[in-house]
């Protein structure tokens, strides 16, 4: 177990090395960001003061140098556009986008699950056709168009939720549903599937035959089956969560990581946009880390070496 | 409160004709003043005259029981102000802005989204002015031109204080640009301060600056100056300052979250008496449609830039309705001339461009008139545009012997480089250009940008032979004309070394009069040159919401001073 882990982060700092550097150098290629946020009026000399400053005219690789010594010292650099920390720029957005996140995922577990074992326990019926009806929207439609449309019905027409902002549990509701909607489709899909699965299988006949009550088969021995596939897509999940909220925090206006990157991106604030991915790539290492160990816990026939 | 400075404001507005006769009887009325008191005021004060008169010198006697009307404002629940006359106030106003701001700490940052907030929290020393064109006119000082090099700031008043108590004076000017000249302050303003040379306080009241060459843009540049307390800033340093700003302005700081939102509350001494917005919020949302969701949904009172095809649903929401403005920003299309090998460089084909875009029918097909045309470099609410330039007329036939004569053959290609949501409207802009220049027997290539990697183009001469680009806000020549035409010329794409001679002159020309004549001839020479293909300036569309009474202003200030609630 203790190897496991162990190569894992290994895996784990690789995945952080590769997306940093691809990231450096992709940025660098798509604008000089001193003429984002110098004056347009600046002087050409000037501005070659400013770049000489922050080290924008030394070769690429020169820079690229400085900035993986600096980061494995733990200093991701300054922010350009607010002259603070980039680290924590990034760092102080992390428990919004958190609360984001996980609200989000709660609901599409708590909302997707029970729809998926419901369509798979009524079978062929309204109930299946309905819930796949459901998954087949919550996946087709773009999360960034359900956020405006929730927005215009519950906000501007029903006057029910604020429209943006964080603060109360209120202006949580709507970001987190949309963010959760495309969840939601994947485990009610996913949790119908499994379970009409695991209910073809001998050992719940054998538990039915037994005369065993219909809940307890149904929980006891058919999910706790079914749950070990829906256990893994959850680190995947948590990764897609993460992207949506990239865009979801822009329209809600929720002032999470999503927001702060994609601002940093418009600005070329290239330390800011570094930081963010690190954080980005860390969160998404250890969020499969812990779901390969929680995958080793509820099934045993699993050995993690 | 303070009931005596409440009263020296109204009235130093009425002497100094920021405030209309009428006005003033308002604002009188509203602090509690009979109305003898104010016929009275009025009469000592000559109707309507024009002398420049500094301080009102204490307001003596009259309406000593003058009361602010602070304590007892209307409440406003949430939405309609039921204020009933016009001296109410309006508990909350709500600003919703894209962006945060960079610094809350001033002279440093050129950045509007910064400026906006800023402006609210500090007073500058100079200000433009809505009542006389948007020149530049004395505000916490008055700047006198005592020879070529010499400038005198006096204070125009004696009581003026930060928000912490401490006084504003002449110190505290100097310490501000001084600030601004430090380099290692890092400020954008350094580049613009840099003529000056000396900073002389001759006393409390009065500052004098010495320039190394004549410079008589520094009226439009210490429009930028808002000082700081200089105590306060030595104490705690620049760091908590950015974050805990002081001013002398109409709104005290009280809270900001980064991201999320600004809170300012009423500033009760305010020098010019006490604004009727109680507390002020500029809260940050980035997605457009989320902030025009948020002004029908009654959240925010105020956003900018609404497109021109939402227009008709804010007026119709009953909620808000749309201000509009023409923005002294100004739209062209650069005709890049300094660079090799180019078609452009020939004066035919620039003139052929002019005489061949449509230019009023894309204003009324893309902007649906939502825009005003603009005939040469400067736009007509620039103070310093020579009236005397007409718009290219619509000539096809012209264009196209000009470019016969040129020797452009039908089918010759050009790169076109336009934004791409930088302003409202520039791709379909871009696109109806283009258009017009097919029709001119070009064959043209549109590449939209994303504005960094415009910007980027520009400046590094990797653009198409054209290229779409906004300017502003410009409100004097120089700050326009000077910037764009010499030097590198990357942002104009046009150089041409008469009008770069004239210019120099012109900027080293402090008399007015004398530096109109050189600007006008500018501006004649780039119209004949057909230096761009002029274009607009974009209006400036607001959704304000109908509890508030505010006029945009051309210079996109968001300064909520003088905001007040609707009467309905």
């Amino acid at each position: 177990m203790q190897r496991f882990i162990i190569r894992r982060l290994f895996h784990g700092v690789i995945v952080v090395f590769l997306a940093v550097t691809a990231v450096f150098f992709m940025l660098r290629l798509t604008g000089d960001p001193v003429l984002l946020f110098a004056p347009m009026d600046t002087s050409a000399k000037d501005l070659d003061e400013i770049r000489e400053r922050l080290g924008f005219n030394d070769p690429l690789w020169v820079q690229y140098g400085r900035y993986m010594r600096d980061a494995l010292q733990g200093d991701f650099g300054e922010s350009t556009r607010l002259h603070r920390p980039a680290l924590e720029v990034v760092l102080e957005r992390m428990p919004a986008t958190m609360e984001l996140g996980m609200t989000a995922l709660v609901i599409s577990l708590v909302v997707g699950i029970p729809l998926g074992v419901l369509a798979a326990v009524r079978h062929g019926s309204v109930w299946d056709r309905l819930a796949g009806l459901l998954a087949v929207i919550g996946q087709a439609v773009p999360n960034f168009w359900l956020g405006l449309l929730l927005i215009l019905l519950f906000a501007v027409a029903l006057h029910w939720l604020p429209t943006s902002g964080r603060g109360s549990w209120q202006q949580l509701i709507m970001p987190a549903t949309a963010l959760a909607a495309a969840s939601i489709a994947r485990y009610a899909r996913l949790a119908r599937s499994t379970m009409l699965d695991v209910l073809r299988q001998d050992y719940i006949r054998t538990a039915h035959a037994k005369g065993l009550a219909g809940h307890t088969v149904l929980w006891r021995h058919a999910f706790k089956n079914a749950s070990i596939s829906l256990i893994t897509t959850t680190g995947l999940e948590i990764g897609r969560l993460l992207g949506g909220a990239v865009v979801i925090e822009q329209i809600f206006a929720w002032p999470g990581i999503g927001r702060v990157t994609v601002q940093a991106l418009l600005n070329r604030d290239f330390a800011v946009v570094t930081a963010a991915v690190v954080l980005f790539a860390v969160i998404y290492t250890v969020a499969n880390l812990l779901t390969d160990i929680a995958y080793a816990w509820v099934n045993p026939q699993v050995r993690l070496s | 409160m303070s009931s005596p400075r409440d009263f020296n404001g109204i009235v130093y507005d009425l002497l100094t004709g920021r405030t209309s006769r009428r006005e003033f009887i308002k604002r009188a009325a509203a602090l509690g003043l009979s109305a003898s008191a104010i016929a009275a005021i009025l009469a000592a004060c000559g109707g309507g005259s024009d002398d420049e008169a500094t301080t009102p010198a204490g307001g003596s006697g009259t309406g000593g029981s003058a009361q602010t009307p602070t304590g007892s404002g209307t409440p406003t629940g949430d939405g309609s102000s039921g204020s009933g006359g016009s001296g109410g106030t309006l508990d909350r106003l709500v600003i919703a802005l894209g962006a945060d701001a960079r610094t809350l700490i001033p002279n440093t940052v050129v950045d509007a989204t910064t400026n906006w907030q800023i402006e609210n929290i500090f007073d500058p020393v100079l200000r433009r002015d809505p009542n006389n064109d948007f020149r530049v006119g004395p505000w916490l000082g008055e700047l006198t031109s005592i020879d070529d090099l010499t400038w005198e700031i006096k204070i125009v008043r004696d009581d003026i204080k930060f928000h912490n108590g401490e006084p504003f004076d002449a110190e505290s000017i100097k310490v501000s640009l001084e600030y601004a000249l430090n380099p290692d302050n890092n400020s954008h303003y350094l580049e613009r301060y840099q003529p000056i040379t000396n900073i002389e306080v001759v006393d409390p009241m009065t500052v004098r600056l010495t320039t190394s060459e004549p410079y008589p843009i520094l009226p439009t540049r210490l429009a930028d100056l808002y000082p700081i307390p200089p105590k306060y800033l030595e104490e705690k340093g620049i760091e908590y300052v950015s974050q805990n700003p002081v001013g002398t302005g109409p709104f005290k700081f009280k809270e900001w979250v980064r991201d999320e939102y600004l809170l300012l509350e009423r500033n009760p001494d305010y020098w010019r008496g006490p604004v009727a917005v109680e507390t002020l919020e500029f809260r940050y949302i980035p997605e457009f449609s989320s902030r025009l969701s948020a002004l029908l949904a009654g959240e925010v009172d105020i956003i900018k830039d609404v497109p021109v095809d939402a227009i008709e649903r804010v007026n119709s929401s009953g909620i808000a309705r749309a201000e509009e403005i023409p923005s002294s920003r100004i739209n062209y299309v650069a005709l890049v001339n300094n660079r090799e090998g180019s078609i452009m460089a020939d004066k035919r084909v620039r003139q052929a461009i002019n005489y061949g875009v449509n230019v009023d029918a894309i204003i009324d097909g893309v902007f649906q008139g939502h825009a005003t045309r603009m005939a040469g470099a400067l736009s007509k609410i620039n103070p310093q545009v020579d009236p005397s330039i007409q718009p290219y007329p619509y000539d096809p036939e012209k264009a196209k012997q000009l470019l016969e004569e040129a020797g452009i053959q039908p089918g010759t290609e050009i790169i076109f480089d336009s934004s791409q949501g930088r302003y409202p409207m520039d791709t379909d802009a871009a696109q109806a250009i283009a258009a017009e220049l097919e029709q001119l027997g070009f064959r043209v290539t549109v590449q939209y940008n994303e504005w960094g990697t415009h910007l980027d183009k520009i400046v590094n001469r990797r653009t198409g032979d054209i290229f779409y680009l906004g300017w502003g806000p410009a409100l004097d020549a120089e700050g326009t004309l000077r910037y764009l035409f010499v030097g590198d010329s990357t942002y104009s794409g046009y150089t041409n070394p008469e009008v770069e001679a004239v210019i120099a002159e012109a900027s080293q020309t402090v008399d007015p009069e004398k530096a109109q004549e050189l600007w006008n001839q500018v501006q004649q020479m780039v119209w004949e040159d057909a230096g761009w293909l002029f274009l607009w300036q974009q209006h400036d569309i607001y959704g304000v919401s109908n509890r508030v009474d505010w006029t945009p202003r051309v210079d996109e200030s968001l300064f909520m001073g003088d905001a007040k609630p609707r009467e309905s």
